[in-house]
């Protein structure tokens, strides 16, 4: 299919774009910590992947370039957004949580953890992304970040450890 | 022997099921001895257990259909081959140039005398050349324009530095024009989409107007017709930022 789209063909085109989506929408939704970023990054995402396809080789895996181009996205949107006030409406959002009552507290724990990846400096940020939402290995990650194998240990360490520290001093402050 | 530092990596590795034995077994060692890092490991795998457990992120509708739908995906191509053809075109003038600098006196040595009918039709050729080109461009642009009826603000621009025979077109002064599309301005120069907005929430509207020549501004209002945010854009830098009223 891969080798169609970049022929051309519009059918294949369309199938491949809307098999890269999800995935891009996923790490722009949790690396821009709202909805309306992440649309913003899906979008530029997806024209990128569209008019750069031609020169997509195909040694390297498709999802693994396609998180590549949002991964670079995301880190420059970011940086952008970062000297701008924070928009109206920017607060995360939960997907697929219902407000049933006996959910609330597991709810305040996802929020506070989509809080604290949010949080995370964008090279660790990104790894985490990669390994908790996306599954990749150790490394598909170094390859679509351009990392070695070692500092993807470390990051995904470092994440996590900064995760655990500040939602523990979160806890013990009494919140 | 390891430090509380280095087991505490470990564990991290642990988790994603990539400790070499020998790592392993070292770990062991350490947390039979260090009840803290005990501790660290039991909630380390409850993290870890609570972040692959965080619900997935998922679109309500597919982008792909709205880009599809708003032909954007078509625009972007067709502004590719303008592209492409320009830069194909510019390296085939140059090639022209540099053949005719080298050809003219030559041919004047050779013939040993003024060929002034040759040399000034030469002379012309590369001027006119480039001017057929950019009617031709400009022609590709009024092909593949849309006359919408939405069609809002026009202001003048001065060329961009790619385009520098534009100049002295005279006749089709380079203009914005802004419209509204799926949520977001789209702004187009000689109709072709020059940048995108951000995508506002389905319950606002908008409402735009130039600043100046280069600079748009759009507030963006709630359904209750509150002032939301404001933003403005800068056409020659392609950014936007919001302002601080």
């Amino acid at each position: 299919m891969i080798q169609l789209a970049k022929a051309g063909n519009h059918e294949a085109v369309v199938e491949l774009l809307k098999q890269a989506e999800p995935s891009v929408y996923k790490t722009a939704y949790y690396f821009m910590g709202n909805e309306h970023d992440a649309k913003d990054v899906t979008q530029e995402a997806l024209i990128k992947i569209y008019t750069k396809l031609e020169t997509f080789q195909e040694k390297a895996k498709f999802q693994t370039w396609v998180q590549r181009i949002t991964t670079n996205i995301c880190i420059d949107k970011f940086r952008k957004n970062k000297n701008d006030i924070s928009i109206e409406g920017s607060e995360m959002t939960i997907p697929g949580f219902s407000d049933v009552a006996k959910e609330v507290e597991d709810k305040a724990m996802v929020e506070e953890l989509l809080d604290q990846i949010k949080l995370l400096p964008e090279k660790i940020k990104s790894v985490m992304i990669l390994r908790y939402f996306h599954d990749f290995s150790y490394q598909e990650i170094a390859d679509t970040l351009d990392l070695p194998i070692n500092t993807v240990k470390s990051y995904l360490f470092r994440g996590r450890d900064q995760i655990h520290t500040r939602m523990k001093a979160a806890i013990q402050g009494g919140v | 022997l390891i430090n509380c530092q280095q087991a505490k990596e470990l564990i991290s590795q642990k988790l994603d099921g990539a400790l070499h034995p020998s790592d392993e077994k070292r770990l062991e060692e350490h947390l039979n001895t260090c009840s803290s890092c005990q501790v660290y490991q039991e909630e380390m795998k409850e993290l870890h257990h609570q972040l692959l457990q965080l619900p997935p992120a998922a679109l309500k509708e597919s982008m792909v259909d709205q880009l599809l739908e708003t032909h954007l995906l078509h625009e972007v191509k067709q502004q590719k081959k303008i592209s492409f053809w320009k830069k194909k075109h510019w390296i085939g003038l140059t090639a022209a140039a540099v053949l005719l600098g080298l050809w003219v006196p030559l041919y004047a040595l050779i013939s040993n005398e003024f060929p002034g009918l040759l040399q000034g039709g030469l002379k012309q050729e590369g001027p006119m050349m480039a001017s057929d080109s950019v009617k031709q461009e400009l022609e590709i642009n009024h092909d593949t324009g849309a006359q919408e009826e939405n069609f809002a603000g026009i202001m003048e621009a001065t060329p961009t530095e790619n385009d520098p025979q534009v100049i002295n077109e005279k006749t089709d002064p380079y203009a914005y024009q802004v419209k509204e599309e799926n949520r977001q301005l789209v702004i187009y120069q000689n109709e072709e989409v020059i940048y995108r907005s951000r995508h506002w929430e389905d319950d606002q509207s908008v409402q735009w107007r130039m600043e100046n020549q280069h600079q748009l501004i759009y507030t963006l209002y709630s359904s209750k017709g509150k002032v939301v945010a404001t933003y403005q854009i800068d056409l020659l830098q392609k950014k936007e930022e919001k302002r601080k009223e």
